[in-house]
């Protein structure tokens, strides 16, 4: 796990940093998508997460789920196209785990992505992904997770 | 099935709405009588920047245009059941005369517009503007493009002269009916009657005046609803903005439950009928995900002129129901007159709505002759 400003990233996963979310391959040829810690952070608590319906396509850069708090409310932008396969009914009843566990109970979407690997070369990951993260949150003047 | 509920499922964010049919069907009809010329009035989406806000149908908006600044920052000494100070937290802290005009030519230099400037009340529901009057005025005098939208709370004659010589644009107020959720929810002894003459005398100047009438205020059920609406016939203001409670912010220890979503779409098809003549908002304050799409979808439906940080989908089905669809960056509060006028408004929907409207007419002929208006 790195941490980048007090926001923990994991080293297994892939980035989107303009869209602030990871994806994780999974075995099956899905992806599971949830919203950076970073995400969560300049969100604060989140009440409410909703979203697209099960067997919907998502085009790539376009919103699979709609997060909102006190705050902030804006879209979680899937980083490839594909259908959405799975929806986190936890996260449904308790959206707070969004924040308090962004990658593992608090995932948002899964998806089976249409083309992974002619769409997923702008992801992010390792040492290049918590270098832009840093470029981020120093150009949006962002003070670290806490 | 009603046409409007075929219509709705058009929408693919709002295809799986679970909405009360009879009630969509008396909307419906109302609509179709066409007695309140429901479908001529222009419907304004506002984006206010009290919160960052985005959705796949409204580009983001810079929340720097219109924000909402605290004179007691974080703090309220009412403490009331819905509330406890939170909606104070996000807001902008300008707790001296100096901090807000400090604050106020920040923003001016970077494109601010306005402002809702409000605080914590004391115990008695006021807020203390006494020492920032002068102020005011001097923001008023050398920025009179900026505009000030104030919650006021309750007014004595006094404040309410002080407010309007200062320069405030638009006064606002929650108007409360019922005397057991201002003793049991605002922990006030003060009176219906006191929410009346504040009304009265809010009025009686020359601010516009916008009244709130906040839905399910007594622990999430409708109570007083429908007296602060006949106040609100008695004294007639500007422009009426009706929020919805939002349970998150409630005390555990005296919890709210979420309002049901056909109860408040019955109070928006009464009070759309109370109070015909008088520009209807909805306003940021409502429970957020489903339950949002839900409430938005039937401020569509009875008619309602305004919503503020629409949920996704709304637009679309505003624009298939044949609405004039127009987007504000401001305050909904201040969408009256000419106070934010179009030319100033940037177009930042991300709709195709010719697109949208061309579906429509596919199955509706009487869409032919609607026209879209975009600010």
């Amino acid at each position: 796990m790195s941490v980048v400003r007090g926001c923990e990233l994991p080293e297994d996963l892939s980035y989107d940093i303009d869209g602030n979310v990871w994806v994780r391959k999974e075995s099956d040829g899905t992806i599971t998508l949830g919203m950076t810690a970073y995400g969560a952070a300049l969100a604060g608590k989140i009440v409410a997460f909703t979203p697209r319906k099960v067997g919907k396509n998502v085009k790539k850069d376009k919103s699979c789920a709609t997060v909102e708090s006190g705050k902030w409310v804006g879209p979680a932008k899937a980083p490839v196209a594909g259908e959405v396969v799975a929806i986190n009914e936890l996260a449904l009843k308790k959206p707070g785990l969004i924040n308090s566990d962004p990658y593992g109970q608090g995932w948002l979407v899964k998806i089976q992505p249409d083309d992974w690997d002619g769409e997923s070369g702008e992801l992010l990951s390792g040492a290049a992904a918590f270098e832009a993260f840093e470029r981020k949150m120093e150009f949006e003047g962002f003070d670290g997770c806490n | 099935m009603s046409e409007w509920i075929t219509m709705l499922q058009r929408v693919e964010m709002l295809e799986e709405l679970n909405l009360d049919h009879p009630l969509v069907a008396r909307l419906q009809e109302k609509w179709e009588n066409d007695s309140l010329q429901m479908a001529q009035r222009p419907m304004r989406f506002h984006t206010p920047g009290f919160k960052s806000f985005q959705s796949s149908e409204i580009k983001s908006c810079d929340a720097g245009i219109w924000p909402a600044v605290s004179i007691t920052g974080p703090r309220c000494k009412l403490q009331c059941d819905h509330c406890k100070a939170r909606i104070l937290e996000p807001m902008l802290p300008a707790e001296s005369p100096q901090a807000l005009w400090q604050l106020v030519n920040d923003l001016v230099e970077k494109g601010g517009k306005g402002m809702l400037l409000t605080g914590g009340s004391n115990h008695r529901n006021e807020v203390e503007y006494g020492k920032f009057y002068s102020t005011i005025r001097r923001i008023k005098d050398t920025f009179p493009f900026f505009q000030i939208a104030m919650h006021t709370a309750l007014v004595d004659a006094d404040a309410a002269i002080s407010m309007e010589q200062a320069g405030v644009d638009v006064a606002m107020m929650d108007v409360i009916g019922a005397q057991e959720t201002i003793t049991q929810v605002y922990h006030l002894k003060r009176s219906v009657d006191d929410f009346e003459k504040t009304l009265a005398l809010l009025v009686n100047t020359n601010m516009k005046v916008v009244p709130h009438i906040v839905i399910g205020l007594h622990y999430g059920r409708l109570l007083g609803e429908w007296q602060a609406l006949e106040m609100l016939q008695r004294y007639v203001p500007d422009s009426v903005v009706l929020v919805v409670v939002m349970p998150q912010y409630a005390n555990t220890k005296r919890p709210f439950i979420t309002p049901d979503s056909i109860d408040v779409g019955r109070f928006f098809m009464h009070a759309r009928e109370s109070l015909p003549d008088i520009p209807l908002m909805l306003g940021c304050a409502r429970p957020a995900g489903l339950r949002k799409m839900e409430i938005d979808s039937y401020a569509v439906m009875a008619g309602l002129d305004g919503i503020a940080h629409p949920a996704e989908g709304i637009v679309e089905f505003a624009v298939r129901l044949g609405r004039n669809v127009q987007v504000s960056p401001s305050c909904c509060s201040v969408s009256i007159g000419d106070i934010l006028g179009d030319d100033e408004s940037k177009s930042i929907l991300q709709l195709n709505l010719e697109n949208i409207l061309a579906h429509e007419r596919l199955r509706r002929s009487v869409f032919k002759n609607v026209k879209i208006n975009v600010a």
